[in-house]
């Protein structure tokens, strides 16, 4: 017997057993009352209901039930799990000036993300949770974005108490403002130059995905139940990676660490100094890289080990060089990231503001004396954001409304924002500095408009480079 | 100069002053209303008559004001997170949730009071629950929303009832459609609630019945209160909003209209059965607008055990809160100050 005969048999086997099914309304079944004023008022409500009626009522909700089988049995996707499939894609038109296609439309990203809960603690909110998606960056094979599980130690059943996350996993690293932002504290459709620069600036790994452990916590939460509203006194991450990238096996013997604090001020909800939060991060990593042959010469790989030549570890001999060919380029190692950051998101005005900081050891060929030579680069980048949000996108609560419409609250997200990389603090003519005004418009629950006008100038470059985005983002 | 021309000056300069900080009109008076587990755009008593009767559009459709409805699933929490970022204009919400905003420094004058005395809430637990009587509890995993009124209630219950805190319980702070799944799945021990829709499915029972007829010191009210800001723009749309909400009040709120209040009730998703369980016994006594000595006590009292129960941090004067003006001009101008002057004055001994 299949699911719709089951509940036609139990409605009708309840329709029979039911005492005074049927009978007319008599004189008198509806019910009087007295309210407090002495009046006598006519209760309409506990009129008897009639066969006919109730059959009625019986047919419609066996319609409903035929429905919803059907639907389940041949239309419904069904998961082991609860699952949340969420779609991100960006359709982009961009001019970039003296370049050789100056012009192009392009999908910059397409995307995939699978979430929810593997175990749903009702009681204390100590779930275990899921995270999956995959990425195409330009019209390239898609790849693995975050790939992690997350269980919630402390419980969340009480907004005052502290919290504990631990997340394994390819995931983002705890460095940073930008680096881990939402759209929220990120408006641009480009990121500053130091996050977007390639190798081998010393920062652009900030904004890719690792495979490791990140451990988030928060303490001394002020709560404001009148607004729904928690804010840590202060935050902690601490992330320990492999330090190879996403998607990539380990390719060194020491781990990257990662960690980073948050500090807000203790204040309600109603307080001009909500949303303000002093940050500091700190990375420090050790990699084995492959890197690209000069112009003369083919790649090479060569393998840099914080061990002597016996393989035992010793400062003495800082490193050792499995592989030597001629004229090698750079090499690299020990790697070392600060940084700290302002923020004030408090809409309608937003402030951001972040500087980094780098050193990255490296050895390269010296052809004079036919050996290696230890190096430092150092670098320094800094960021500086202002936006509003004139419209309700970010108020997490307005947007829960019950409306009979698809309804959204649309907002305009204008912004301005100044950043500058120095890749190698040693070397003249180097300084990238980039001028970034531009405006947002949310007009659907998950669809953007975005603008951008970014000046770029190089010190050592006469001209300055003009970019001009015009970007939806949309999903579901 | 003389004191003629001096006056005449002073008249003009504060004339001008005015005209510059009020504009005749809004295009449109946001509305921020408590939603509802059922996810329905509607509200209930003289609001929910207004939002039928489409009272107010008519009452501005000539200047091209238009009215935004806005219901928030987070209720008063969500209400006063909307006052705050400036997007709503005139909203209504529980004792605790308007007083914790006011506490915080939200810019808002009550203009209207709401629900003042009357009605039924419930505390229930499963229907196989072990759990016989309020005492039971202690201990027990209690939810409810907190910020809301419910919260105050609780606290209030607890306090009276048991001689107990909210720290002699472990209160989960849910919503109340999580709620109902909470306490059916056996998560929670109890649900404090003014929905009696498990009841009526079997899966749950009624342990305790709040009547706040019967039991006036533990009541809860609402607010309706614009924010300051539109009051000094728009005295007279206020005043108009208020004679609208007034004049439906003096219509509604009548024995003889009780059969229709309660089917419009039911517009939110709430059943008929659980709107006849949990109503006021006297419509009129509960829902009339009147700022009386009765309403003014139970305001005393929320602040004062909000502040007790550290619900807010600070307290503050009613009378700082209130703005009747509107109020009573539209109670003249009806004719109706004497109809519910006096109606809950004999009740206030049942406060001491």
């Amino acid at each position: 017997m299949n699911s719709v005969s089951l509940s036609r048999l139990i409605l009708l086997t309840g329709l029979a057993v039911v005492p005074n099914l049927g009978a007319q309304p008599t004189s008198g079944s509806t019910d009087t009352v007295t309210d407090s004023t002495g009046n006598t008022v006519t209760d309409t409500s506990k009129a008897p209901v009639t066969r006919e009626e109730l059959y009625g009522v019986i047919g419609q909700v066996l319609n409903v039930d035929d429905f919803y089988s059907r639907a389940l049995t041949f239309t419904t996707p069904q998961t082991n799990r609860p699952l949340t499939l969420g779609a991100t894609i960006q359709t982009r038109y961009t001019y970039i000036q003296d370049q050789p296609t100056p012009n192009t439309f392009s999908i910059p990203l397409a995307s995939l993300s699978f979430s929810g809960l593997l175990y749903k603690d009702f009681q204390e909110g100590r779930n275990l949770a899921y995270s999956l998606g995959f990425s195409s960056i330009n019209g390239g094979t898609p790849a693995p974005t975050d790939a992690s599980i997350a269980y919630t130690f402390l419980s969340t059943a009480d907004l005052g108490s502290p919290s504990l996350v631990v997340s394994v996993g390819q995931q983002k690293k705890p460095f940073g403002l930008e680096a881990q932002s939402t759209d929220e504290q990120l408006p641009s459709i480009t990121s500053s130059l130091y996050l977007t620069a390639g190798v081998p600036y010393n920062f652009s790994d900030l904004f890719a995905r690792d495979i490791g452990i990140v451990v988030r916590a928060d303490a001394l939460p002020e709560v404001d139940y009148g607004y729904n509203y928690r804010s840590p006194l202060i935050s902690v991450a601490a992330g320990f990676f492999n330090g190879s990238g996403a998607n990539a096996l380990d390719n060194n013997r020491d781990k990257e660490w990662t960690l980073r604090a948050v500090l807000a001020p203790p204040v309600d909800y109603y307080n001009l100094l909500r949303g303000l939060a002093v940050g500091a991060s700190f990375d420090k990593s050790e990699r084995f890289l492959t890197i690209p042959g000069g112009a003369t010469t083919p790649a090479k790989t060569f393998w840099i080990y914080k061990t002597n030549a016996a393989g035992a570890k010793t400062d003495s001999a800082k490193y050792t060089v499995a592989a030597v060919n001629a004229n090698p380029d750079s090499l690299q190692a020990d790697r070392t990231r600060y940084g700290v950051d302002l923020s004030y998101i408090r809409t309608p005005v937003n402030f951001t503001a972040e500087a980094v900081y780098a050193t990255q050891d490296s050895a390269y060929w010296d052809a004079g004396s036919r050996s290696f030579k230890d190096d430092q680069r150092r670098s320094w980048a800094g960021s500086v954001a202002f936006f509003l949000n004139i419209g309700e996108q970010y108020l997490k609560q307005y947007r829960n409304q019950s409306r009979a419409d698809d309804w959204w609250p649309v907002t305009w997200q204008p912004f301005f924002r100044v950043d500058g990389l120095d890749p190698n603090i040693d070397v003249t003519g180097d300084w990238q500095l980039a001028v970034t005004p531009g405006v947002n418009v949310f007009f659907a629950r998950t669809t953007k408009f975005q603008l951008d006008w970014s000046w770029r100038k190089t010190e050592n470059r006469p001209a300055a480079n003009a970019q001009y985005l015009a970007q939806f983002q949309y999903g579901f | 100069m003389n004191i003629r021309s001096l006056r005449t000056i002073l008249t003009a300069g504060l004339l001008l002053a005015a005209a510059a900080t009020r504009a005749d009109a809004p295009k449109v008076i946001r509305l921020g209303l408590v939603g509802n587990k059922y996810n329905k755009p509607f509200t209930t008593s003289v609001f929910g008559f207004a939002q039928q009767r489409q009272a107010w559009e008519k009452e501005f459709a000539k200047e091209g004001i238009k009215i935004e409805w806005n219901f928030f699933t987070a209720t008063g929490p969500a209400i006063n997170e909307a006052v705050a970022n400036g997007t709503l204009d005139i909203a209504s919400s529980g004792d605790l949730p308007s007083i914790i905003g006011r506490s915080g420094g939200l810019p808002t004058k009550v203009i209207l009071p709401t629900g003042i005395g009357g009605g039924k809430n419930y505390v229930i637990v499963q229907s196989n629950s072990a759990l016989r009587t309020l005492q039971d509890l202690k201990g027990k995993r209690i939810t409810f929303q907190k910020g809301t009124y419910f919260h105050l209630l609780w606290d209030r219950l607890a306090k009276y009832q048991l001689g107990a805190t909210e720290k002699d319980f472990k209160i989960y702070s849910l919503t109340s459609g999580d709620q109902d799944v909470a306490l059916a799945s056996g998560q929670v021990d109890a649900e404090l609630t003014n929905s009696t829709d498990l009841v009526d499915r079997g899966v749950g029972r009624i342990l305790y019945t709040i009547d706040f007829d019967d039991n006036p010191k533990l009541s809860n009210f609402g607010n309706i209160y614009a924010t300051e800001d539109f009051i000094r723009k728009y005295p007279d749309i206020v005043q108009r909003f208020v004679d609208v909400y007034v004049k439906i009040a003096a219509e509604v709120l009548t024995p003889q209209f009780r059969n229709e209040y309660n089917k419009q009730a039911t517009s939110s998703g709430v059943s008929l059965k659980n709107v006849l369980a949990t109503q006021a016994r006297d419509n009129e006594f509960s829902w009339n607008p009147a700022v009386d000595a009765y309403y003014l006590k139970r305001l005393r009292s929320a602040i004062d055990d909000a502040k007790e129960y550290g619900l807010v941090r600070r307290t503050f004067e009613p009378k700082d809160w209130l703005d009747t003006r509107f109020l009573d001009k539209a109670l003249k101008e009806q004719g109706l100050d004497a109809r519910w002057k006096d109606l809950r004055t004999p009740a206030l001994s049942r406060l001491e």
